[in-house]
């Protein structure tokens, strides 16, 4: 008994330091997204003390470095033509009459939060949406085709199901880069899909070789005495599978939404190319951010470390799914 | 309610024939069973009757409807499936509300005759279970629940105890024969299991090979079977078959001369076209004085030992027979061994297997 303990012991340490191994990568994520930009070449382990604003910046560096909007706080300080990049902040204050506060109040959040302040003010509640919209649409809409198809194919009860299944695989050996210029041609020319994310939905759809792939295989296991009884209880086929088997495909559908579902979400290549910025899914939203001459390294980090917190919530509801046997109790067992 | 009638049924897969043009009139009201070993195409059959599987050739009718091309649910059968086929993610209740369901019943209704019927299958408790809740037994009484909701004509079971363990199977067997009597209906059994189709029906078809080998009561079938398959496959352990070369009959007896010179005198005439002798093991009885078989022509092969009778395995020159002997009679180990046949229970055979010599009220189908 001490020998088996000792041994169980060892393997929970084991797997506890593989697990923590893991993490750390998401653990650094998080403090970088907390991690002043000046100083973001440093690895970091817990947040870094943060410098208060300091009244002798000047308004120009503030703009560069944490995206401070100078149109916005213009318009915010009433300060009317042009203003001098170059000009200290107290300057500013003494130059055009503003109480000093008023200026530190609103450049402060700037610079204690800056990542998480520059995406939400830039638009990530927008791109949130427009991500949930094509990733819910494309998860969705590619398991019910999932499912019908895999039910007309399960068993390959004719020659052609198999040739039809091999050509829906031969599709996932296609690097999507390859094709990515007829695909823009023909979405944005033919289909008249230019800046929709309807475009996203479609491309993640199409072809559909892994939704074929789980979905088939589960349903071969549903034993066809379903399909049958259903038949003789004076149901039609697609009271089957309405009633009968879209409710049995919870384990499938959760192996293949937790498969397809970062694809989606993380899906930059496509965005960029098909999208605008304003329509922007949330990678793309993030990729955004960093500008032309300099890069705001925190706000992206935020920006990141904000777009997993969704698809985390997401995982953690199937987990359930995967641990529940759906068939048990069809048949003897 | 309906009889069930076939005519010149013929199943093909392909160019494959499975099942030979099927004459068949299975009565109203009574159970039937088809029983049969594997592959005989008794299931075959059932799912055509069901109308689950195409009838490539000849016609079904249900009552006096042809029903060839008949959607399964309206031909008034209902089946019950080896597996059970229960909606693994519906509950009791729901799995027998199904098919009122998809004949939109009024809720209501539905809820009085799914209550109904749980309680003539004491389902009662388990109206809120998931099937994967449930035991064997309790799941094959909510299959017949579902069954029998929708009153239906005809009931087809297709192997419905074959999961079940020997108890439960036992249980099941009488609850079904209760259940038919109650109900009245007719019902289609399918089974490979002899036991059940001799304990349970009111009329078995015996089939092999795609053909109807016979179509009677149990005992009859057990008692006159119609050829050779039916002879060996009822009964267990199986009849002793003994092949012989001549027959000299006489007056009220004969003596027939098995293969390897061994003769047996019976009190009985021998049709003169018999070419095979059979005799089940309980009618073979040790110490007669129909065929004696010399010290060195035989070898005991060993016994089994069902507690209150034992059956004998003896190597003969010809072949191997069974002997039932009552528990703690040995067969003697010295000398020859004398047996005595009972010639009203023997059976004969011509070349082609066919029953000879026997009383023929029995309606006897052909390969």
């Amino acid at each position: 008994m001490g020998k088996a303990s000792t041994k169980n012991t060892l393997l929970i340490v084991v797997l506890s330091a593989y697990c923590l191994l893991t993490l750390v990568p998401f653990y650094i994520l998080a403090v970088r997204a907390f991690t002043p930009t000046i100083q973001s070449t440093e690895l970091h382990l817990w947040i870094p003390e943060r410098r208060d604003l300091s009244m002798n910046s000047r308004i120009g560096d503030l703009s560069t470095i944490y995206n401070v909007d100078a149109r916005a706080f213009r318009n915010a300080m009433e300060i009317k033509g042009y203003l001098n990049p170059q000009l200290k902040l107290s300057q500013i204050a003494e130059q055009y009459g503003i109480e000093p506060d008023r200026i530190r109040d609103y450049l402060e959040p700037y610079v204690q939060y800056n990542g998480i302040y520059t995406i939400v003010n830039n638009g990530f509640v927008r791109s949130l949406i427009a991500t949930i919209v094509v990733t819910g649409a494309s998860v969705l809409v590619g398991a019910l085709l999932g499912i019908m198809t895999g039910s007309a194919l399960a068993g390959f009860r004719r020659r052609w199901h198999m040739f039809v299944y091999n050509s829906y695989l031969l599709n996932m050996i296609i690097p999507p880069m390859m094709v990515i210029l007829p695909q823009y041609i023909i979405i944005t020319r033919y289909l008249g899909l230019e800046n929709s994310l309807m475009s996203l939905i479609l491309l993640h759809i199409k072809g559909g070789a892994l939704s074929t792939m789980v979905f088939t295989s589960y349903i071969a296991t549903v034993p066809r005495e379903l399909k049958e009884s259903v038949a003789m209880d004076g149901g039609k086929h697609y009271h089957y599978f309405l009633y009968i088997l879209l409710p049995l495909m919870g384990t499938p559908f959760a192996v293949f939404a937790s498969i397809t579902m970062p694809w989606f979400w993380n899906d930059l290549l496509h965005a960029l190319v098909l999208l605008r910025p304003d329509n922007y899914t949330l990678p793309a939203f993030v990729a955004s951010i960093g500008g032309t001459f300099t890069t705001n390294f925190e706000a992206i980090f935020s920006g990141v470390l904000l777009s997993l917190a969704p698809i985390l919530v997401v995982y953690l509801v199937f987990q359930k799914l995967f641990i529940r046997s759906a068939m048990a109790g069809a048949v003897k067992g | 309610m309906s009889q069930v009638t076939l005519s010149n049924a013929v199943k093909r897969y392909g160019a494959v024939e499975v099942l030979h043009g099927i004459d068949l009139e299975i009565a109203a009201n009574k159970l039937t069973v088809l029983l049969g070993p594997s592959g005989c195409g008794k299931s075959t059959l059932l799912r055509m009757i069901a109308g689950l599987e195409d009838i490539s050739d000849g016609d079904l009718r249900i009552g006096d409807r042809l029903v060839n091309d008949v959607d399964p649910s309206r031909r008034g059968c209902a089946m019950v499936f080896q597996n059970y086929a229960l909606y693994p993610h519906q509950t009791v209740f729901k799995n027998m509300a199904f098919p009122l369901k998809m004949k939109g019943t009024p809720k209501s209704e539905i809820e009085l005759k799914v209550r109904e019927t749980a309680k003539v299958l004491e389902l009662e408790p388990l109206l809120d279970r998931l099937p994967r809740d449930l035991s064997g037994g309790q799941r094959q009484r909510v299959a017949m629940g579902r069954a029998m909701i929708r009153n239906p004509e005809v009931f087809l079971f297709d192997e419905p105890l074959s999961n079940l363990d020997a108890e439960l199977r036992v249980k099941m067997r009488l609850e079904i024969a209760r259940l038919q009597k109650e109900l009245g209906a007719t019902m289609i059994f399918v089974t490979h299991d002899q036991v059940e189709a001799m304990t349970l029906a009111d009329q078995v078809v015996i089939m092999n090979g795609g053909h109807v080998q016979q179509v009677g009561a149990p005992l009859d079938i057990y008692n006159h079977p119609a050829n050779r398959f039916v002879a060996g496959f009822i009964g267990s352990p199986s009849m002793n078959f003994l092949p012989f070369e001549s027959v000299r009959n006489a007056e009220n007896a004969a003596v027939v001369r098995l293969e390897g010179g061994l003769e047996i005198a019976l009190d009985r005439v021998v049709p003169d076209t018999a070419r095979t002798l059979g005799v089940r093991p309980e009618h073979v009885s040790v110490g007669g004085r129909n065929l004696t078989i010399p010290e060195d022509q035989f070898t005991t092969l060993g016994a089994e030992h069902l507690g209150d009778r034992a059956y004998h395995y003896v190597r003969l020159p010809f072949g191997d027979i069974t002997i039932l002997q009552a528990e703690g009679q040995a067969l003697p180990q010295t000398g020859a061994l004398s047996l005595g046949l009972n010639a009203d229970r023997v059976h004969f055979f011509d070349a082609d297997g066919l029953a000879l010599g026997q009383a023929s009220d029995q309606t006897t189908g052909t390969t």
